[in-house]
């Protein structure tokens, strides 16, 4: 068959001829190179011994380190506050002498003239909430930010520093030498937000009813900030959309809180026997051995008490953090607490652990803790075994938030404890988010403060994984449903946001401060195009293999966009210049279309298309040697229905000069010839993916690699030999590639499937 | 962190408090014009968790917006909400668009309304004020599709509707 085709697709190949415009009367202008396809070295830095072309770490690549002890006083009451004293020891590891340090004062952003409350333009709206006027208006704006006591260095002497917004510049005497280390101390306290009223990562949820406080605190100390190869010192200052990027380090914190309440923090407790009661002890012993369900550590009943009986004295709480670029921790007399121990494999094992206020029962002691040990095994399985020794998730009001083994989860019943599906199902996701954050960016230690998509879209799409993992591992929380409802990871879930007006969207390669829809462009839109390249464009296996790669070389270390793309390209031999181009440097959106399609016959009658087709070369048919057969299309009056292949004369006198008749016989002797025209309105190259259905409702499927775009990004055709009529012919038949209109993805064109549902809708009420 | 919503930051919103983690509430339509049967099919994609709020806040206490507690209650108040917030003229000549019913997916609420009217089509204006009345910053994009035409619109407490002319 193969031979056969080859000798009709010369007359398909040479009908391109008669689509050139001949009539070049004025003379274009050329261009630059605009192909989909073309190498993205125009966007990307040139690579270098810190950041290598395979997208790892170059020989010369470093990283600074941070390296604090701390000692934090909590202040419960009215108007809380914490008060801390801390000494970082900076060791520069870059081959630069450093005249100046630079601290993250993220804080400062709740300043009373904080620039970050002007950063939007505002008018006067002709409606108002009274709510909403009286605090805009009206009332004194919370007393935030850091009130700095002292900057001294390891001698006690004072240093001059100089305060930028969230930013503070410590002025070194003598600029740190490459590889020297500098140590210098802080004095410093804040007020502390409510979280709930103000919308804060950070602070403090107040319970009317008990008169009591559950915090969950973090970037509550003064954080070097980055240093590196890309950015030298990171200034972008926290505006309150991007979030943060840190150098690891070590961490000695002592913590002091109320005596009745319990705390838990990023790093190993030191002091358990001090803060634990005995039973507490026996409890955690036996929850270390629980592998299967969670152990109560604080009961309900327990915490119920704690919060009707007031603080007599303080209690220190003492935590150990190795590697971890932050440190975040929740206190509250009100807390449940409990602990499972989870299996990671390889000897490796890891405590799950979850803390919540009575107001989240029954929810939380049925889902939080098996959440986390799921999340911890799902992702260890697609990048690597999960290194610390614990991962807490905290229930607070209205929160998602995430920092080093430490996390705060939404997700409450009402008051009576009853909750709906979509209670439960937004709190597992949540859980699974905020864990899953500890890969991407507590380890995998990308800059939130310019890429977002960086650990938000990444982190994203491993969670649409581990969700559905979970739900395998546990259907019960399914209930009816067949399988988990995630929300974002599905192709047809971003064409919504992909058709959006064009003066709303931007790239996914925007800092997020300057993106107009943050949550379809920095979670969804990221998290689906990795779904399509896993399960669409490299396959499983490719994929998976290349993520494990960027996720391994970049655990404990700074990676930019350049270095994801670059190893998932080099860890796979698949070109993906084209796909970073399209789904992340640009707002195109996928639109393939079924164009015309067009039945063909073979005959020996000369037509005249042909004898055309050889007079623009100054030939007739007689200067032809070889045997050739003609192509009529459905239209032409000599068409013939029942004309047979075999019987074409000058086709029968070469398959019979040319093959035996054993041969012949394995030949196939296709009937019908299509030639179909693809189209693609829309900017983005796909792979095309193509369902055929004969005649006899047989189907076929048939993936034309994305190059097929590469030469002509309008439209391409291609011919289909057949021994069965085509019926039927459906473009992207899955709903894989995002395709914003499929009115145009079929021929015949069927109904627009959204009025088919439309009217299936109706049907039913 | 995560976004429990769509959120999107426009320089012309209302006035709104400070936020850290400032979130802003989108809400998505899909207007289709079926020319074969004269008939407008409007979805409307809604966080439930909202409508729920602003049902029981206009219309009195305890709508509870879930398969398991749905009621003929809350299909009278949602249909007598989206009366007051989803206008709609047809040649500059006022229609009212027809409840079909509603569905749940997920965190959305999926409505659907419809409109049949046998008309050459000169002018259509559509006015999606939903939620705004929750939320100052409620942002509602509307795509219409019909007419060979595909447009969006992004419709707020300032803008509230937009017109097209065939
Ligand atoms: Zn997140």
């Amino acid at each position: 068959m193969k031979k056969i085709l080859l000798l009709f697709t010369i007359a398909f190949i040479s009908t391109i001829a008669f689509a050139q415009d001949d009539s070049l009367s004025m003379r274009e202008g050329g261009h630059f190179n605009e192909n989909k396809f073309r190498q993205l070295y125009d966007e990307w830095a040139t690579p270098n011994s810190y950041r290598t072309a395979a997208g790892s770490p170059g020989h010369e690549y470093y990283q600074q380190q941070a390296d604090y002890t701390m000692d934090i006083t909590l202040l419960d009451g009215e108007n809380p506050k914490i008060l801390g004293e801390e000494t970082i020891t900076y060791t520069n590891n870059s081959p630069d002498d450093l005249a100046y340090l630079w601290v993250q004062l993220d804080q400062n952003i709740r300043e009373k003239n904080s620039p970050s409350k002007e950063k939007n333009g505002s008018g006067v709206s002709p409606i108002f909430r009274a709510e909403s006027f009286v605090s805009d208006y009206m009332k004194d704006p919370f007393d935030g930010g850091f009130n700095i006591g002292w900057v001294k260095d390891a001698q006690g002497k004072a240093l001059t520093y100089n305060i930028n917004q969230t930013m503070m510049r410590i002025d070194l005497p003598t600029p740190l030498k490459s590889g020297m280390q500098y140590t210098f101390s802080i004095k410093w306290d804040y007020n502390v937000n409510n979280h709930v009223t103000n919308r804060a990562r950070s602070g403090y949820e107040y319970f009317p009813k008990d008169g009591n406080r559950a915090y969950v605190i973090a970037q509550f100390y003064p954080r070097m900030a980055v240093y590196n190869d890309v950015e030298g010192w990171q200034n972008y200052q926290f505006w309150g959309n991007g979030e943060f990027a840190l150098p690891f380090g070590n961490f000695e914190v002592n913590i002091t809180v109320p005596d009745n309440f319990v705390l838990d923090a990023t790093g190993k407790l030191q002091n358990r026997k001090e803060v634990f009661s005995k039973t507490m002890m026996k409890r955690y012993e036996l929850a270390k051995k629980s592998f299967d369900k969670p152990v109560i550590i604080v009961t309900q009943e327990e915490a119920e008490l704690a919060e009707k009986t007031p603080a007599k004295k303080t209690k220190t709480w003492k935590f150990l953090a190795n590697n971890v670029r932050d440190f975040g921790f929740a206190t509250s007399n009100k807390f449940i607490w409990d602990m499972m121990n989870v299996d990671l494999g390889g000897g490796k094992t890891s405590m799950a652990v979850s803390l919540y206020p009575k107001e989240g029962n029954p929810l939380w002691e049925e889902y939080s803790t098996i959440v986390v040990a799921s999340t911890m095994k799902s992702y260890s399985k697609h990048t690597f075994t999960y290194p610390y020794h614990k991962a807490i998730s905290v229930h607070a009001k209205n929160q998602g938030m995430e920092y080093p083994m430490i996390c705060w989860n939404y997700g409450r019943p009402d008051e009576d404890g009853n909750y709906t599906d979509r209670t439960k199902f937004g709190m597992v996701s949540v859980i699974i988010h905020e864990v899953g954050h500890n890969f991407f960016p507590m380890i995998v230690n990308s800059d939130e403060r310019q890429w977002g998509w960086m650990d938000e879209g990444i982190n994203t799409f491993v969670q649409y994984l581990a969700e559905q993992e979970f739900a395998k591992e546990y259907p019960k929380v399914l209930g009816e449903l067949k399988k988990y409802p995630s929300r974002r990871g599905l192709a047809k879930d971003i064409v919504n946001y992909m058709s959006d007006s064009q003066d709303f969207l931007s790239p996914i390669m925007s800092n997020p401060e300057n993106v107009y829809q943050l949550g379809p462009n920095a979670y969804g839109k990221p998290a689906t195009a990795l779904n399509i390249l896993r399960e669409t464009v490299m396959g499983k296996e490719l994929f998976d293999y290349a993520f494990k790669t960027y996720s391994q070389r970049w655990m404990f270390k700074h990676p930019t966009p350049e270095d994801f793309f670059r190893t998932m390209e080099d860890a796979s031999a698949v070109d993906l210049d084209w796909f970073w181009r399209g789904w992340f440097y640009s707002t195109d959106y996928v639109d393939i279309a079924v164009g015309k399609v067009k039945k063909y016959q073979v005959t020996d009658k000369p037509t005249q298309a042909a004898k055309d087709l050889l007079s623009q070369y100054g030939m007739t048919l007689k200067d032809i040697k070889d045997p050739v057969v003609f192509m009529i299309d459905e239209e032409s009056k000599d068409f013939t229905k029942d004309s047979k292949v075999e019987d074409v004369k000058p086709l029968k006198d070469y398959l019979f000069d040319n093959f035996t008749e054993e041969e012949r016989q394995q030949l196939n002797t296709p009937k019908y010839f299509y030639e179909i025209e693809f189209e693609k309105p829309g900017g983005l190259v796909m792979p095309l993916i193509v369902e055929y259905t004969y005649a006899d409702n047989t189907t076929e499927r048939v993936t034309y690699p994305v190059q097929v775009w590469r030469k002509n990004d309008a439209s391409v055709r291609k011919v289909i030999p057949s021994n069965k009529e085509i019926i039927k012919i459906q473009v992207d038949p899955d709903l894989e590639t995002a395709d914003i209109d499929v009115t145009n993805n079929s021929f015949p064109r069927e109904k627009d499937p959204d009025i088919i549902e439309f009217e299936e809708f109706k049907k039913k009420q | 962190m995560i976004l429990k919503r769509v959120s999107i930051v426009v320089v012309f919103f209302a006035l709104v408090n400070f936020q850290s983690t400032h979130k802003y509430y989108v809400s998505s339509t899909k207007i289709i014009y079926n020319e074969s049967q004269h008939s407008f099919q409007v979805f409307i994609d809604v966080f439930t968790d909202d409508l729920q709020a602003i049902l029981n806040k206009r219309y009195g206490k305890g709508f509870q917006l879930d398969p398991d507690s749905d009621t003929k209650d809350i299909e009278n108040v949602l249909e007598r909400y989206l009366k007051t917030k989803c206008k709609m003229s047809i040649n500059d000549e006022k229609m009212v668009l027809d409840y079909v019913g509603k569905k749940y997916d997920r965190e959305s609420t999926l409505i659907y309304m419809q409109f049949i009217l046998d008309e050459k089509i000169q002018t259509i204006t559509f006015e999606n004020t939903i939620l705004t009345d929750l939320f100052e910053e409620q942002k509602n994009i509307v795509q219409f599709k019909g007419k060979g035409l595909t447009k969006s619109y992004l419709l707020d407490i300032d803008k509230k509707h937009f017109e097209i002319k065939f």
